[in-house]
């Protein structure tokens, strides 16, 4: 089923020749953009929480984890 | 021997990874700019301890906040054919300002069809453009039948439907026929959505001195744009400021920055505001961005890259004062309705530059009597819709 608005475009370069031919095609736009679209940053996910969310508590211990850098 | 400041160079690459350094390549990503201001403040902390004295220590220094900022001429890219897929190193600048980049490598459609029901302000497409509403929103379409060159065939879409009816930015002096093409273009869109923009390495030498700036982030941008007229002329801009973190500095010779080309000057072409040409002075788009800094001990500098959190965007302008028979200006402002405001100028392929706000709210305009003809100058105000700012370069 095509899509009757534009999504919107988000970051990157994209290719509107390939976004238009994929509306002309009927084709979903969100996937067809994201297939027009060129990238050269890597995306930002979200970073896990350092501590366990239901952990057991532990008031003295240092935060020593190794996944819990934001680097 | 002194160092001289015009021995200052800048390369600019899309950093791949967040806080690691992304070496541009240089001649390729040397990007001419003006009026360069590395600013390396230092954080303090006053040290309030009692010293058994009058006196007290001094401050701690804490730190260093880094800030870069320099100007870059409005420059199309030029050449025959539009710039690869992030190469364009102005559009580096646009897409870390929460600019899209668009691009249409070959004219939509490829060969020339015929508009129908056109109006002074509209028409609807034919079979070679797709059905789908805001798809070709804010991009140059150029109108075989409404000039006789290629400036004067160069319009903006302001909007378009499902049923592939395009509004114009302009008011044409009778109803649009003829062929229409959606030109090869390379524009940069202003993107609203909640997807942090991109992050940018720097290099910058200082004759000599280079520093790696790492995690630049747009912190301020306005692209003022002057007309130029028979008594002062001046380059249309844009003006950004960068909050970074120097990744290192070494001694390295600044490498010669090649020529980029013509720049148009904002003359001979279009103003136009609320579907009426207007006598600009000059007018400035600003995106009004805001950054933060999330605090993070985990860092050197105790804070995450900055990252944007919000910006309120406008366009002010000083024109000429009107009758209200010829613009109300006082009614648009009294009404806040959407209008529309369309700046192009320069004259070939690759030359021309497009300013393009397809819905703004006037706000009131001032009259300024301070010369000898009245002047107004007021805001445009920039609602939060996507491609609510959009430059484009047609080719």
């Amino acid at each position: 089923m095509a899509d009757s608005v534009c999504p919107p475009l988000g970051t990157g370069s994209v290719d509107m020749n390939a976004l238009s031919d994929a509306a002309r095609k009927n084709k979903h736009l969100d996937a067809a953009l994201v297939a027009a679209t060129t990238r050269v940053e890597a995306q930002v996910t979200v970073e896990p929480d350092p501590e366990p969310a239901m952990a057991p508590e532990q008031p003295s211990a240092p935060d020593t984890g190794p996944t819990g850098s934001a680097q | 021997m002194a160092l001289k400041s015009n021995n200052t160079a800048v390369a600019v690459a899309i950093q791949s990874v967040v806080d690691t350094f992304t070496a541009p390549t240089t001649p390729a990503d040397l990007m001419p700019v003006s009026n360069l201001k590395l600013d390396i403040a230092g954080v303090t902390i006053a040290n309030d301890e009692y010293t058994g004295s009058p006196f007290k220590n001094a401050d701690s220094v804490a730190g260093k906040k880094v800030t870069l900022s320099y100007t870059i001429k409005l420059r199309p890219p030029g050449g025959v054919a539009i710039p690869a897929a992030n190469a364009f190193l102005l559009g580096r600048i646009l897409q870390a300002a929460k600019f899209t980049e668009v691009r249409t490598s070959a004219a939509i459609p490829v060969a020339a069809e015929a508009l129908s029901a056109g109006t002074t302000t509209g028409a609807t497409l034919g079979a070679g453009a797709a059905a789908t509403a805001d798809l070709y929103k804010g991009m140059a379409i150029a109108l075989a039948g409404m000039g006789t060159n290629y400036k004067e065939r160069m319009s903006a879409i302001r909007s378009y439907s499902s049923t592939k009816v395009v509004a114009f930015v302009e008011t044409f002096g009778s109803g649009v026929t003829g062929n229409y093409q959606i030109p090869s273009q390379i524009g940069y869109m202003r993107d609203v959505s909640s997807v942090d923009p991109i992050l940018l390495s720097q290099q910058v030498w200082l004759d000599g001195h280079r520093f790696d700036l790492v995690n630049c982030r747009v912190t301020q941008m306005t692209s003022p744009v002057p007309t130029s007229t028979k008594d002062q002329a001046a380059y249309p801009e844009v003006n950004v400021t960068f909050d970074a973190t120097i990744s290192a500095n070494s001694e390295q010779s600044t490498p010669a920055v090649p020529p980029a080309g013509t720049i148009p000057l904002y003359k001979d072409g279009d103003g136009w505001l609320a579907g009426v040409r207007v006598g600009l002075k000059s007018f400035t788009v600003d995106l009004g961005i805001q950054t933060e800094n999330p605090p993070n001990p985990n860092k050197v500098d105790g804070v995450d890259a900055a990252e944007l959190v919000g910006g309120v965007a406008k366009v002010q302008m000083v024109r000429q004062k009107y009758r209200p028979s010829t613009i109300d200006t006082l009614a648009l402002a009294d009404a806040q309705a959407y209008q529309p405001f369309f700046a192009q100028w320069g004259n070939a392929p690759g030359q021309m530059v497009q300013i393009v706000v397809p819905d703004g709210r006037l706000d009131y305009q001032n009259p300024d009597l301070g010369g000898n003809i009245i002047m107004e100058n007021g805001d445009l105000l920039i609602d939060a819709l996507s491609r609510g700012v959009c430059i484009n370069f047609p080719y």
